[in-house]
């Protein structure tokens, strides 16, 4: 701040005013005012995001170049854990069987929601009974709906017994993967069901009365009109499934720990069993970083691959 | 303008990275590791105070101490610990134990990570096998001998047998205390046995043909779903079933000292195709019905799916008596079949061992603690069925009057642990893959085991 005096005993005002620079500070424009309203606005959800998820992250970053088995301070190695990783067999075949099961949750997920959507959407009967019905497996905590089909699934269960069938549903690696699919498409129907619903809904109803003028089917109104409106819902569906089987934890580890062999080792269990049954931090971060890495890629082709045509 | 506003909009990210990362430790290492939490018991806190155990080293008389004290599920051990824990602290009134009992199968884990987190407890009673990997990270403190009431090695050695002591001890030195000791007893249920019209005691089977034999019968004539219930997905059990079922064979599944793997061994393979052709050739276990990753064998023989089980201790007898009055009733318990010929080996013993943390704060009080569970070995025995391991116990009045202890004191004899293996969770996970391989998937055993020795050998070398 710089000030400046004058010291004459003049009576003259301006040379007895003492001339002070304040110091900068940006105007608080209404523009800028309403930007600092936004920004506290959204703080208390940026916040947590930075503690849970992009320090860990980061953190995992570090970690994954390092080795660490929490006894003694981490050692810096550099990328040899990737490396590790690349030779690594069971990594592996982990990745394979993730990559599996996250196709064979998240497509039948979209097929299945879409088709219950144009159901419910069609105005059948009682669709106030089905929603709730179809909702109630996602509001079930995971262990509750794990402990419940691990019972279903045994070879005297209920599944078996409808079905007429002997099959080891959780101990015949053939049939544990798809089991575990079966568990989670059911957790996660009426969930993606509502949010296709509510994309089915958004079409103008114009579009089919002018369609049918057309002469065009059932088949073609759905093809050609429902299909690409519904877009946005649809990517919605196939990111958030594949994103929730990629990391899927509870059902494997209850169910199979793995097993049979290596039958449903998904890499969030490997992972896991990594880093707190074996103590190796730094493999298992590198793996958690992989999986980031995979994750955000299949997310980035899915918006590609599924944008809408007005973009 | 547009630069300003994606400033603006990038501000509060900023502000909180910076922020967390003054918070943040100034090492790397995260503050706390914790793993998922999956089926951990309720933490009960007998007493006024939950927090954990902090202050100095050295407790001031009348200061007020809280111990963590950690164990496995085990429901009859839990309610007896807890009327210990009142008397306890009606002694030491300046004492409050904080107990928390966890599956048995993630003890280990949530240890280590609690353990490297800072959070550990002060006092643990933790399965024998993971007792190397502890002392070999010097998480455990030897044993404190004068705290105990002994005054040196050979009075603790004179406690206990020899077999156990060698268990519990590295270089000569002990590291834990012997808390449980058992080895696995095979139980047959005789209202099954009679249904069948078998006779459970001159039916008992003595060997793999016997076990066969009956097996079928009880299954062709429909009084059980199957006729024995194995361990499948605890590794911990699987090893120790294949383990000794290795050494009825002639071997076993690691060299004595623990260092050397031998899991492609003759007599590794031919326990492992016993078990295999007990599933998918005798067919007499059926592994769709269970156990899952969330449930233990002799649940299957409690509730009458399995006529026989052969993964139960002396401590199965309170837990039928609680959960499975019916099978309580009706079961009779004897030695383990063994090979046509082979030697009389049986079950693997196994053992938990108290240990007090090196990072406990109040590790005389633990020491005290630990000295005052142990006394109780008398009542351990009377309400839990569980034997701690001592040689007074053993040959007191208590065990005389138990019923089949002579069967118990037998299996003792005839068993061994399973060596010291320091990478005991990785070696663990690495055989029962093998057997998974194997017994469900179809696998040669020859072939999976060759794979798990190389697996083993990478990891302990």
């Amino acid at each position: 701040m710089t000030v400046a005096f004058s010291n004459t005993r003049a009576s003259d005002a301006a040379a007895d005013t003492v001339v002070r620079r304040r110091p900068w500070i940006p105007r608080l424009t209404p523009a800028r005012r309403r930007s600092l309203v936004g920004l506290m606005f959204v703080l208390p959800g940026v916040a947590p995001l930075c503690l849970f998820v992009i320090y860990p992250a980061f953190n995992s970053l570090w970690l994954s170049l390092t080795d660490w088995d929490l006894s003694a301070p981490p050692q810096f190695q550099g990328i040899q854990n990737y490396l590790d990783l690349a030779a690594n067999q069971q990594f592996l075949h982990s990745v394979l069987t993730t990559a599996e099961f996250a196709v064979g949750v998240a497509i039948p997920s979209a097929v299945l929601a879409f088709v219950v959507a144009v159901l419910l959407d069609a105005g059948v009967r009682f669709t106030a009974w089905y929603l709730p019905l179809l909702f109630f497996p996602a509001v079930l905590p995971s262990v509750v709906s794990a402990i419940l089909w691990g019972i279903m699934y045994q070879g005297n269960g209920v599944v078996n017994n409808a079905l007429g069938t002997r099959i080891g549903w959780l101990t015949d690696p053939t049939w544990a993967l798809p089991s575990l699919i079966i568990l989670l498409v059911w957790t996660n129907l009426g969930y993606y069901s509502v949010i296709m619903l509510a994309g089915v809904r958004g079409v103008p109803r114009e579009y089919y009365e002018a369609a049918r003028t057309d002469g065009a089917g059932w088949f073609q109104l759905i093809r050609h009109i429902t299909l690409p409106l519904v877009r946005p819902a649809l990517l919605f569906i196939l990111v958030i499934a594949t994103a929730d089987s990629l990391t899927m934890f509870v059902y494997p580890y209850l169910l199979t720990r793995g097993g049979p062999g290596d039958a449903t080792r998904m890499l969030s269990e490997l992972i896991y069993e990594t880093a707190f049954s074996f103590t190796n931090i730094g493999k298992a971060a590198a793996m958690a970083i992989v999986l980031l890495v995979a994750a955000l890629s299949i997310a980035a082709v899915q918006f590609r691959l599924l944008r809408s045509s007005h973009e | 303008m547009s630069t300003r506003k994606s400033a603006w909009g990038v501000l509060p990210l900023v502000l909180s990275l910076l922020t967390f990362q003054a918070c943040s430790p100034a090492a790397v290492s995260p503050s706390t590791a914790v793993g998922p939490s999956t089926a951990v018991g309720p933490s009960t806190a007998v007493g006024s105070s939950t927090a954990p155990s902090s202050g100095p080293a050295a407790s001031a008389a009348g200061e007020k101490i809280t111990l963590n004290y950690w164990n496995h599920i085990n429901s009859p051990t839990n309610t007896y610990e807890k009327k210990l824990f009142e008397e306890y602290q009606s002694q030491n009134p300046n004492v409050t134990i904080n107990y928390l009992t966890i599956n048995d199968a993630d003890l280990q884990t949530k240890l280590t990570t609690a353990l490297a987190g800072g959070t550990g407890p002060d006092i643990v009673n933790n399965s024998l096998e993971f007792l190397p990997a502890l002392v070999a990270a010097g998480s455990v403190a030897p044993v404190d001998l004068a705290a105990l009431g002994l005054d040196g090695q050979a009075a603790f050695e004179a406690k206990y047998l020899p077999a156990i002591v060698k268990g519990y001890s590295f270089a000569g030195v002990a590291y834990g205390i012997p808390f449980e000791v058992s080895s696995y007893a095979f139980w047959v249920n005789g209202a099954i046995f009679k249904k069948a019209g078998l006779d459970p005691n001159t039916d008992f089977p003595k060997t793999y043909t016997d076990l066969v034999r009956v097996g079928k019968k009880i299954q062709d004539t429909g009084a059980a779903k199957e006729g024995i219930s194995l361990t499948m997905y605890a590794a911990g059990r699987d090893v120790l079933q294949l383990d000794a079922m290795a050494r009825q064979a002639g071997g076993g599944l690691f060299s004595e000292d623990g260092k050397t793997p031998q899991l492609d061994s003759p007599a590794a393979i031919k326990a492992l195709q016993m078990w295999s052709d007990l599933v998918r050739v005798a067919k007499i276990n059926d592994p769709s019905l269970g156990p899952t990753a969330s449930t233990n064998a002799e649940d299957l023989f409690g509730n009458g799916n399995a006529a026989m089980v052969n993964t139960g201790g002396s401590w199965l007898i309170s837990v039928l008596k609680a959960q499975y009055p019916d099978v309580y009733a009706n079961y009779v318990v004897g030695q383990w079949p063994i090979f046509e010929g082979g030697p009389t080996v049986g079950g693997d013993l196994y053992g938990y061992s108290l240990l007090v943390t090196k990072a406990s704060q109040h590790q005389a009080e633990a020491w005290k603690f630990a000295k005052f569970l142990t006394d109780h070995s008398a009542g351990y025995f009377q309400n839990t069925s569980i034997w701690l391991g001592d040689s007074a116990t053993l040959n007191s009045d208590a065990t005389k009057s138990f019923p089949h202890w002579d069967v118990f004191s037998q299996s003792y004899a005839r068993s061994f642990f399973f060596p010291p293996v320091v990478k005991y969770n990785e070696v663990s996970q690495i055989i029962s893959r093998a057997i998974q391989r194997v017994v469900l998937a179809g696998d040669t055993p020859a072939v999976a085991l060759g794979q798990a020795q190389q697996e083993a050998l990478s990891v302990v070398k």
